[in-house]
């Protein structure tokens, strides 16, 4: 694995990236997809990363039907009002779609996992999309690790659309989020091609039939299915969680990823897994030994929150610590690979870095490239 | 190969997404002109559903998206029309999240 900067970016770049969809390449006036350099595996580290995602998905799944075979809820601060819920959604097997292992990496030891974004990953269309259409033109000859589109749509196809049947299946994202709606609609166009009927509402203007005791959408028709950008943390503790508990909604991500999307998991796969290589060593309590580690509330989004330290003070209940390992240093670089598994098969990465070794949400997206063995040795780039 | 063999986008094109632009979605051509004063500012469109059956849906003009929904519309007149319907039941904690995303990770 390595660093390439390029000599120069793609002409009238931002045009291109405009072209397939994508607008937020800078945030808050910097720059957020970064093509001035990329990084390059080797096949062997994308057979790696393709093997450990799915292994650690495998291990996530054991640890969802433990939680809910031993009814450890408690220990994941999820309200007991919704252990049933979660409990039936596990047991109706409901499909999952998507989810991103944030992977601690340098091509050179075992990856180790940093967290597991089940519910509301960011940057799937930056990673399905953008660096796609960035190698058809930088090195149009060389291989990605990313079939995160073809696998998308085939999990709509086989998992979501016999669901849905010939319902209506609505995509749902707060308003005034050029991010979250970018994400919403790339899963609508897909579901669209995946042949489910589809609609949007914004999650705000979901509304409940106090008559029909339904939820609709703005012109009054019923929601039974619904794709929400939304993290399960807060539907169950908003207004409508009542609602929820009593409706036919179905929500994707489903209601079992509940257990997933939450820090917890972390000492508990330890607890399951003990000295994997793949794994840090995490705690409910602060270790406080002469060893670095992370504090992480259960419900923290994009390294909000998160403290490093070797002595903590408990903040309550809602905090893990994971052994502090510092992110692999690129040149004053730190990259963090997002390893997307789609459906149950791990479909691709998206690499973003930072000049810091906590990754926030200003971290740049940085494109991808692995030489296949059908090119390897030649020149493939234009 | 590892990568997409190709995509096809259908519904995510250069334009659609920029400034994020909404319209508002209405069950009649009434309630759609009660809003707006003028039944001209409003449109109908056929929505196909299961089995052959569809809905005519009305909107009314596109307008730059905000939390508050269309400026353009008194906000005593719009209440009006969603008696029987609560809304606003999530989308809470929308506006806290990093650029106002939901997103996490």
């Amino acid at each position: 694995m390595k660093r390439s900067p390029v000599p120069h970016v793609r002409e009238n770049w931002q045009a291109k990236l405009e072209e397939v969809g994508f607008h937020f390449y800078e945030m808050d006036g910097k720059t957020y997809w970064d093509e001035s350099a990329f990084y390059e595996l080797t096949s062997d580290e994308v057979d790696q990363l393709e093997a450990v995602t799915e292994e650690l998905y495998g291990m996530c799944l054991e640890l969802v039907s433990r939680v809910v075979r031993e009814e450890l809820y408690e220990r994941l601060a999820i309200p007991p009002r919704f252990w049933r819920y979660v409990k039936k959604s596990w047991e109706r097997k409901e499909p999952a779609i998507y989810g991103r292992f944030d992977l601690w990496y340098d091509g050179r030891t075992h990856p180790k996992l940093l967290e597991f974004n089940a519910d509301t990953p960011t940057a799937l269309f930056e990673a399905s999309i953008v660096q796609y259409y960035w190698l058809q033109d930088y090195a149009p000859k060389e291989d990605q690790f990313n079939s995160i589109h073809e696998k998308l749509l085939d999990v709509l196809e086989t998992s979501i659309r016999p669901v849905v049947g010939r319902d209506v299946l609505y995509f749902s994202c707060v308003k005034e989020s050029l991010e979250d709606l970018t994400t919403t609609e790339y899963l609508r166009d897909l579901a669209i091609q995946a042949g489910i009927e589809t609609n949007h509402v914004y999650i705000d203007d979901v509304g409940w039939d106090l008559a029909a005791r339904q939820f609709v959408d703005l012109g009054n028709r019923p929601i039974n299915y619904m794709f929400k950008l939304y993290p399960w943390e807060w539907i169950i503790t908003e207004s409508f969680a009542d609602q929820l508990l009593t409706s036919a909604l179905s929500l994707f991500e489903p209601a079992w990823k509940m257990i997933l999307s939450n820090k917890a998991i972390l000492p508990l796969l330890w607890e399951m897994y003990p000295n994997h290589r793949n794994l840090l060593p995490s705690f409910f309590e602060p270790p406080n030994t002469e060893k670095t580690y992370v504090e992480k509330p259960f419900f923290s989004r994009e390294g909000q929150n998160v403290r490093t330290g070797t002595w903590f003070m408990k903040r309550g209940k809602r905090a893990i610590y994971q052994e502090y390992r510092e992110l692999p240093d690129f040149a004053g670089n730190y990259p963090v690979i997002g390893s997307w598994m789609i459906g149950d098969h791990a479909a691709g990465i998206g690499i973003r870095e930072d000049r810091t070794p906590i990754t926030n949400n200003l971290s740049r997206f940085m494109p991808h490239l692995f030489r296949s063995i059908e090119t390897n040795g030649q020149e493939g780039r234009t | 190969m590892k990568k997409s063999k190709i995509i096809t986008l259908v519904l995510v094109t250069g334009s659609v997404l920029i400034g994020c632009q909404q319209r508002n979605q209405y069950a009649s051509w009434d309630d759609c002109a009660r809003d707006y004063g003028d039944r001209s500012k409003c449109t109908e469109e056929k929505e196909q559903v299961s089995g052959g059956l569809y809905y005519r849906t009305y909107y009314g003009p596109w307008y730059r998206s905000s939390s508050s929904g269309d400026p353009s519309i008194n906000a005593s007149v719009r209440t009006a029309r969603s008696i029987g319907v609560v809304r606003g039941g999530w989308g809470f904690h929308g506006s806290f999240g990093s650029h106002g995303s939901a997103h996490g990770g």
